[in-house]
């Protein structure tokens, strides 16, 4: 301890605070940034299509999906800034970093580079599903209950937080005798060419069961299986998180 | 902890702060290189982007590949170099207060990777996907790839091995061990480079379609969640200047002096 | 470091500048397909366009037909597998309103059969200024897509005056352009305020970042939550009953609001083929294409059961047509129509009703080396296919499929 004082730079309460303003002024607007970056990449490779396309947010493989890889950085992150810096902001930060980026990306590529209107190509909303897990984070101080109860709700209500952004698009049209619903018809109207119809992972017709109920049953499935991803990753999230030093590399 | 304790200084220091002005001097340019590559990108994608096998496309974009390469490859050998030979020989003479400095200077050279980082995986890297889905792929070099994996990612490597050649040469603690989560910072995106030969011999082999969420493109995530080290590097970094910050009263600050004299004719005794 | 930077910046302006004085130029890459996948997947023929002048909010017709190649490389999936008849243009540039294979809509998925003949026509409405090569194309699951010839549309106008609307099965019409995005903003916009309202009570006790990472260490695992305040807790409650409440609330009000909706529409469609009569039989005996010389050299035999003479017109393959100018006059579309109006030399005369010959077809001419088939002789099969084209004295026109080995001369 005393060799630690020893290395002191600071000599009063004041030179110090001014030295951990400094250190706030870098290291919130980093991990910000990174989180963007390695969200958006990540979220881009295994999401991609799906958050990208009106046409590909189906009821079965999108809300199972897109919880699997959300929960990720939500995971990973939220155990360092909670288990180090005691700030439930792990999930909340990150969503919103992607969510910006997004929407950045989405008009800058999208619509100005590759010109698709922006109504086909908007992100999806999912910053309310981070700040669930945060407070929730905070409330129990527990990673076990986080996972089970925050990361069941990532796959839950990510459908139904999106519904009230998506309904508009779902709503039926005819076109040369066929029925499709406003995004299917985007989808057929503004040309990609390279994505025909038949890339599209979307629902197919198949045996219904549980009364029809089609998309609780996805949210659901979604949600327990992502209990155990959130679990995972936050175990990612502490081997990151651990400062390890070699002698030498090789 | 000791903490209210004001002790009056022997020299009026400056503040210790973060190179701010380099910081955003930096930071404009590298906008303003980027945003210029963009409107470039945007002026000429579409209309002599399209065919690899057409004159005008060797004249904008070949060329653009090949000057880049070469500016990336001669920046890179001169900011290491420059911090290799330049590198501070006497790290156990250092001061807290330059040391404190120089975390600083780190942690800003982290925070333009941040941004730089930000800029190509998420912009550059989605103007690749839209890129790829309304056209149709006819060369390797493509020029959201140009873009992209010749321009953004060798530029982002450049930044994090920057910082890490700095901790490296300049960081006591850095310099005399490895940091297992830094070293990972940069492993990661450099490994992107032998993942885009796995994805274009695939694109050009058995995979034709341009889904996004691919199986082919998952060696890409794999290599950015190297980047989930970087909460550990951040407790290496934190955990010293917690160490550096410490206010220490009047007594300990003498003693410290009588300790550093003391090192200091060690070391000239050493030398002698 | 200034300096650096304005010599930069005057460079790239000086680059931008160069771009704005240069014409576009436009093709799609499909000099970049292999030869035999060029030449053995789809025969693309008769491409037309209704107009190569137009407005924004101007409709055009594209069509043309297709065969389906007998000799479909064994090495790339099948067209008979999934198919979808798709547009080459980059990005949505037009609109497609209609797109029909033999009068049937192809808004969905489909196959077609090996050797069999479609018609095609896409109907599209201009949407963005510029000149474009617009082609026709197959997109085959697994394979890619499958480029036919491009032509030269050049739209002019206000892009600002294009309209795109749709009316649902609830009788409401909507505006393509921009239906929806209103509401999506509104919903992520409000996410955004909350998100960004509980990073901001986090940041109102800043410094943050080493003081409580120092306090953590302190305090050790079991004891840290002690740097929790209540006032955070009943933060986390307010915020996650919000958070709740805003999902519960707004799905609520949306099932009342769009009480009828679809899932998304995908299926496959099945497309029947033209039926054919032809009076004619092909048999390639021999293909030799000579490197030196740019030419391509066929013998065929050919037996003709109809009842008037036949001579070959046109050889087509990988999009380049290569014409007899004694049968067929052609003129080029414009600057950049594959065809070569006088490359088919044919020894061997019309072939009588009820004859079988054997005659020799040269097609020779730049357009293969220009056009990058000359790499044909670096295909792993070496098979090669094309279309005949063969006219009756009446001028009627019968196309044929032939393919088979070819073997290259290097001297």
């Amino acid at each position: 301890m005393s060799q630690e004082l020893a290395a002191s730079a600071v000599h009063s309460t004041a030179e110090q605070h001014r030295v951990h303003v400094q250190v706030d002024l870098l290291a919130i607007p980093l991990v910000v940034l990174l989180f963007a970056a390695v969200f958006s990449f990540q979220f881009a490779l295994l999401v991609g299509d799906w958050d990208y396309w009106i046409d590909w947010r189906d009821r079965r493989w999108w809300p199972l999906v897109t919880p699997l890889a959300l929960t990720i950085l939500p995971a990973v992150f939220g155990y360092f800034l909670w288990e180090r810096l005691r700030l439930p902001l792990g999930a909340t930060l990150t969503i919103i970093a992607l969510t910006a980026a997004a929407w950045i990306s989405r008009y800058l590529n999208f619509h100005l580079f590759a010109n698709f209107p922006m109504n086909m190509v908007w992100p999806s909303a999912y910053i309310g599903l981070g700040l669930i897990v945060d407070c929730i984070l905070l409330l129990t101080g527990s990673f076990f209950w986080t996972g089970l109860f925050g990361g069941f709700a990532f796959g839950v209500l990510l459908y139904p937080m999106n519904w009230p952004l998506l309904a508009p698009f779902q709503v039926p049209v005819e076109m040369h005798g066929t029925m499709l619903t406003v995004s299917d018809l985007m989808g057929f109207e503004y040309i990609r060419t390279a994505i025909p119809e038949y890339v599209r992972i979307i629902e197919q017709s198949t045996l219904r069961t549980f009364g029809e109920a089609v998309t609780p049953l996805t949210a659901v499935f979604a949600g327990f299986l992502n209990i155990m991803n959130f679990w995972f990753w936050t175990w990612i999230g502490y081997l990151g998180s651990k400062a390890l030093w070699l002698r030498k590399i090789v | 902890m000791t903490t209210t304790v004001e002790t009056p200084r022997a020299t009026p220091d400056k503040p210790i702060r973060a190179p701010w002005k380099a910081f955003f001097g930096m930071l404009a340019f590298s906008a303003v290189v980027f945003t210029v590559y963009r409107i470039y990108q945007h002026e000429t994608a579409f209309t002599f982007g399209l065919d690899y096998f057409n004159p005008e496309f060797a004249t904008y974009w070949m060329s653009v590949l090949y000057a880049e390469l070469a500016i990336e490859v001669l920046l890179g050998a001169a900011i290491v170099g420059y911090l290799w030979t330049t590198r501070d020989r006497h790290l156990d003479k250092i001061t807290p207060a330059e040391e404190l400095r120089r975390y600083l200077v780190l942690m800003s050279q982290l925070l333009l990777f941040g941004a730089i980082a930000y800029v190509v995986t998420s912009i550059y890297t989605e103007s690749d996907a839209a890129w790829h889905q309304v056209t149709v792929r006819d060369t390797d070099f493509t020029p959201t790839h140009i873009g992209l994996f010749y321009f953004g990612v060798p530029v982002f490597i450049l930044s994090v091995l920057t910082a890490f050649v700095y901790a490296r040469t300049r960081i006591p603690a850095f310099a005399s061990k490895v940091s297992l989560p830094f070293a990972l910072l940069v492993a990661g995106p450099v490994m992107i480079m032998p993942n885009l030969g796995f994805n274009e011999w695939g694109h050009t082999f058995f995979y034709a379609e341009e889904l996004f969420a691919a199986p082919i493109h998952w060696g890409f995530v794999l290599l950015g969640w190297a980047t989930f080290a970087a909460g550990g590097l951040l407790v290496q970094i934190l955990s010293r200047i917690v160490q550096l910050t410490q206010v220490i009263g009047s007594a300990s600050a003498q003693q410290t002096d009588i300790q550093v004299e003391a090192a200091a004719k060690a070391e000239l005794n050493a030398a002698a | 470091m200034k300096r650096l930077i304005s010599l930069t910046c005057s460079a790239l302006v000086a680059m931008l500048s160069l771009v704005a004085a240069m014409e576009p130029a436009q093709a799609h890459g499909e000099r970049a397909q292999m030869p035999q996948l060029r030449m053995r997947s789809v025969h693309w023929f008769d491409i037309n366009v209704s107009t190569v002048n137009m407005q924004i909010n101007d409709l055009i017709k594209v069509t043309g037909s297709f065969m389906p190649s007998n000799y479909w490389p064994e090495h790339v999936q099948s067209i008979e597998k999934t198919a979808f008849l798709n547009i080459g243009v980059p990005g949505p540039s037009f609109v497609r309103l209609d797109s029909r294979v033999n009068g049937v809509p192809m808004i969905r998925s489909t196959a077609f059969k090996k050797g069999e003949l479609y018609n095609f026509e896409i109907t599209l409405k201009a949407r963005k200024t510029g000149r474009y090569h617009v082609h026709p194309v197959i997109n085959v699951e697994g394979t890619g897509p499958i480029i036919g010839p491009g032509l030269w549309v050049e739209v002019g106008g206000d892009e600002a005056a294009f309209e795109n609307s749709a009316t649902t099965l609830l009788g409401k019409t909507i505006n393509l352009e921009s239906y929806g995005l209103a509401n999506a903003a509104f919903w992520s916009g409000l996410w955004f305020v909350i998100g960004l309202a509980w990073f901001a009570y986090w940041l109102l006790k800043c410094p943050i970042v080493v003081p409580r990472f120092k306090r953590v260490n302190e305090l050790g695992p079991a004891e840290a939550d002690k740097i929790i305040t209540p006032n955070d807790r009943r933060a986390g409650l307010v915020f996650l009953v919000l958070a709740l409440s805003v999902v519960a609330g707004s799905y609520m009000y949306t099932q009342e609001k769009w009480p009828i909706t679809t899932p998304l529409q995908t299926g496959k469609i099945e497309v029947p083929p033209i039926d054919v009569d032809l009076p004619l039989q092909v048999r390639l005996q021999d293909a030799r294409y000579r490197i030196p010389g740019r030419s391509f050299r066929m013998e065929l035999e050919v037996t003709n059961s109809g009842d008037s003479p036949v001579m070959v017109g046109e050889f087509a393959a990988g999009n380049l047509r290569f014409i007899n100018s004694d049968v067929l006059k052609v003129t080029p579309k414009d600057e950049d129509d594959l065809v070569a109006t006088d490359a088919l030399r044919v020894e061997g005369g019309p072939i009588a009703p009820g004859e079988t010959r054997t005659i020799v077809v040269y097609a020779d001419d730049a357009l293969w080396e220009t056009q990058r088939m000359t790499t044909m002789i670096a295909s792993p099969d070496a098979l090669v296919a094309g279309m005949l084209f063969f006219f009756d004295a009446n001028g009627e026109r019968f196309p044929v499929e032939v393919g088979g080995m070819m073997i290259p001369e290097f001297v």
